[in-house]
């Protein structure tokens, strides 16, 4: 199979990169007051740098299948719960995880949405919180992923979004390969 | 006569955040109560009357459009308004909202103003 180059794949995604931007700001603004800018967007292989903090990843399924995930530090995860919910959070506990699944949600719900309106009909997941040290995140039968960052001057924070999505009938195409690997193998 | 309100949200962020806003409201507001999923919901409603209830969609275990269907089929609960609060925006779940019988949408995120004019519109 030929792979396709990262450039090709940021070119080809323009749209969802500026929907995941535009929804991005929207939610920030709206719910914590807060201005962020995208900075950057990249393709990512496979995540080979092991990560810390925060992941809030929310699921989607039907005519397009796949995830998201926003990624917080500690200390931004902490400030956002303190603004989303007007108390003063130093550490990590419930409500600061229960902030990030929410912020996660509407960001990736959003993207659903405008998404679903193109490509049809799709399903959310309820979210699903990763916080600790050290660890890697994959969505395997995805692929490539696309990492769009995101700076919030005013905390002098830097986030990140995941998006990895495939359309239903290029993830049909996948299970067909697949269920055809096994005939032969059988 | 103060109004007595259950909030139904699989985010005790998002729970905690109306039940703020609420009090900021001009309406006189009772008693809140708070439910994680649809399930939760109903057991709340069998024990205590509430005027209004604000309901999440995507929750687990019985969500916001089965809960919704589950109020609208009770006579003693059908005049109950329920406004959804959601991140699911697409056409087809609001057209399956109103239809049921919700009294209200409110796509997340919100401003606690929109919350405000909907519940004014609606008390």
């Amino acid at each position: 199979m030929t792979e396709i180059p990262a450039i090709d794949i940021l070119e080809k995604n323009q749209h969802i990169i500026s929907v995941v931007r535009d929804t991005t700001c929207h939610v920030f603004s709206t719910m914590l007051g807060l201005s962020v800018t995208h900075i950057n967007a990249k393709v990512e292989k496979r995540a080979t740098v092991p990560t810390e903090g925060i992941v809030a990843m929310v699921g989607m399924a039907g005519a397009v299948s796949g995830n998201g995930c926003v990624c917080f530090s500690k200390k931004f995860a902490c400030q956002i719960a303190s603004r989303f919910l007007m108390a003063e959070y130093d550490e990590v506990n419930d409500d600061v995880l229960d902030a990030a699944a929410e912020i996660g949600n509407m960001v990736i719900g959003g993207l659903k949405t405008l998404l679903e309106d193109e490509m049809g009909v799709m399903g959310l997941s309820v979210p699903t919180v990763v916080f600790g040290d050290k660890y890697v995140t994959r969505s395997p039968s995805l692929g490539d992923r696309m990492v769009l960052t995101f700076i919030c001057e005013e905390l002098g924070e830097e986030f990140s979004i995941l998006i990895c999505l495939i359309p239903a009938n290029q993830n049909r195409s996948y299970l067909r390969e697949l269920a055809e690997f096994h005939a032969r193998l059988t | 006569m103060p109004l007595d309100v259950l909030i139904v949200d699989d985010s005790a962020a998002i729970r905690k955040i109306l039940q703020r806003v609420l009090r900021q409201t001009d309406v006189p507001i009772g008693e809140v109560f708070e439910a994680g999923d649809g399930v939760e919901a109903l057991n709340v409603m069998s024990s205590h009357k509430v005027g209004l209830v604000l309901s999440d969609i995507n929750m687990p275990n019985m969500d916001g459009l089965q809960l919704l269907g589950e109020i609208k089929a009770k006579s003693e609960w059908k005049s109950v308004p329920i406004v959804m609060i959601t991140t699911e925006g697409s056409h087809n779940k609001v057209i399956e909202a109103v239809n049921l019988g919700a009294a209200g949408y409110v796509r997340k995120p919100f401003t606690a103003e929109q919350i405000k004019e909907k519940l004014l519109g609606l008390v």
